[in-house]
């Protein structure tokens, strides 16, 4: 029964969605925090690198990309945060950095 | 109005000694716990529970452990952080199977329910509590602060240090195996968000409810009249050192309870120096004295504000959204309509009585907050900078408990029990 619904809750979302879908890369940004020193560029340089993907090469494989970011500070429990609220939207890849 | 006892009728000791005498209280009692339980688990979903439901129930329960013991017994203590981790690290070894050495030969039990494991663990750190509980018979104050604090930083070099506490793992973290109840998984990464949410539900609603009526009791007394004057309290025959010891027994053993679950089913896997350092510790103090020092109520406030506000401040400021329905771009409308209508209003406000304050200064201060904060929701957050809004929750929250420091002292349990106190005797004035 649940996974019935779980798949038509996700056959629903797959049907509403539209065909060309971003590529969504979530960042999990920590410009505040112990490690802000190195949170602050690493989160610029990584948004940057898509930007310019999107800008010079139309995107990967002609599929835009999109970074939202999420700021936990380095800190466990909004990192949980973040994750969640950024898994939804078809994320590809956390790196762990 | 509605909000009133008529007269005293009680005709027996039961209702004479119920939580809740007055039948509004009482029903809406019963209404939380419904929607609690039977409405909640169908609506949640990932985010629900591991962002907002999970922190809550288990910051409440540490909230209600530090406040039997700071806000009844007037002990105070700044181990809350310690305390959870040995609840975390007892948990998950009982989880693993507890094992032991001897001659070099390795004995283990075999793991426990985790259920079992989570009570289990609040056990042991009752012991750890009550070791660390004596000092608190010959100093007072901000001595035996300093004496909790020692256990905090003790507890997490030992969890650093002692490799038979992890199982020898070469990380030095502990990691939460899948356990299950009745075939439904609590622990581990395939987790569906109500089981987790229940679980966690149904120990925090036990905890609160044997918390309320160990308060209400004979204990509870003890505690208090330990708290209020403590050479008073032994002249008329409370045992300092049974009170005391108790006090920080039961304490604990709920800070325990909060660790493991911290541990085992929120986060998953946790390092004793990230997860519980002293910073939980002030965490825990900050929702017992913004909730209120000896409210049970007050612990889950003070829960809710602490762990709800960050979310709120991240939704409202840093989210953006691209696609908004009509109906939210028409509310977005009207409630920033209203804003600017509260901004002028408080201008002309200060304008005309030259404070702030005075007035219905207040009242416009609230309206305009309200009001921007439904426009910030309704066109889904305002987009600004991540960094600015991290460091603007720092702010907000900071300012927030300062404030609620000078103008309220009793937390939000008195801001509760004021207003029941109006609605007692509304619409009449007096």
């Amino acid at each position: 029964m649940k996974t019935k619904l779980a798949t038509m809750a996700v056959a629903a979302v797959m049907a509403a969605g539209p065909v060309m879908a971003d590529l969504v890369f979530p960042s999990l940004s920590y410009r505040t925090g112990p490690y802000a020193a190195g949170g602050i560029p690493f989160a610029d340089g990584y948004a940057d690198y898509f930007t310019m993907l999107n800008e010079r090469d139309g995107g990967i494989g002609g599929i835009m990309t999109k970074v939202p970011e999420c700021e936990t500070g380095y800190n466990t429990e909004k990192g949980v945060e973040c994750y969640e609220s950024t898994k939804g939207e078809g994320a590809l890849v956390y790196q762990p950095l | 109005m509605f909000y009133r006892e008529a007269g005293d009728y009680k005709t027996s000791y039961q209702d004479d000694g119920q939580t809740f005498p007055i039948k509004f209280d009482r029903y809406r009692y019963y209404f939380v716990l419904f929607v609690a339980f039977a409405m909640v688990p169908f609506l949640i979903n990932d985010y629900w529970v591991n962002a907002i439901f999970l922190p809550f129930l288990i910051y409440s329960i540490a909230a209600i452990g530090l406040n039997i013991l700071v806000g009844y017994c007037g002990q105070v203590s700044l181990g809350t952080g310690g305390f959870m981790a040995v609840g975390a690290y007892a948990c998950y070894k009982f989880m693993t199977g507890l094992d032991i050495w001897i001659d070099g030969v390795q004995y283990a039990l075999p793991p426990i329910n985790i259920f079992f494991s989570v009570i289990l663990a609040g056990l042991v750190t009752a012991v750890v509590g009550v070791l660390f509980g004596l000092p608190s018979l010959r100093i007072k104050g901000f001595y035996l602060a300093v004496a909790t604090l020692a256990a905090q930083f003790f507890l997490v070099w030992l969890f650093n240090k002692w490799s038979w506490a992890y199982n020898y793992s070469a990380s030095g973290q502990i990691n939460a195996p899948e356990r299950e109840i009745f075939g439904v998984a609590i622990t581990g990464p395939s987790t569906d968000a109500w089981a987790t949410y229940l679980f966690c539900l149904v120990i925090a609603a036990l905890c609160a409810i044997v918390a309320r009526n160990l308060t209400r009791g004979a204990s509870g007394r003890k505690w208090m009249a330990i708290r209020d004057m403590d050479i008073a309290a032994e002249i008329i025959g409370v045992n300092p050192l049974k009170a005391k010891l108790s006090a920080f027994a039961v304490s604990s053993f709920y800070i325990g309870i909060a660790g493991a679950l911290f541990f085992a089913v929120y986060l998953g896997a946790v390092e004793v120096g990230e997860a519980f350092g002293i910073q939980k510790s002030f965490i825990v103090l900050f929702m017992v004295i913004i909730g209120g020092l000896g409210s049970i109520f007050g612990s889950f406030a003070g829960a809710a504000f602490l762990v709800l506000l960050p979310v709120l401040l991240k939704l409202m400021l840093a989210d953006s959204t691209d696609e908004i329905s009509g109906f939210s771009s028409v509310m977005s409308w009207v409630f920033l309509v209203a804003f600017a209508a509260a901004v002028v209003m408080l201008v002309i406000n200060i304008v005309r009585t030259r404070s702030l304050i005075a007035g219905a200064g207040v009242g416009w201060i609230f309206a305009s907050i309200a009001a921007f904060m439904a426009y910030a929701l309704t066109i889904g957050g305002m987009g600004w900078p991540n960094d600015i809004v991290a460091h603007l929750q720092l702010v907000i929250v900071g300012a927030l408990i300062i404030i609620f420091l000078i103008a309220e002292p009793h937390g939000l349990a008195q801001l509760w029990r004021v207003a029941k106190e109006k609605l007692r005797l509304w619409p009449f004035p007096h």
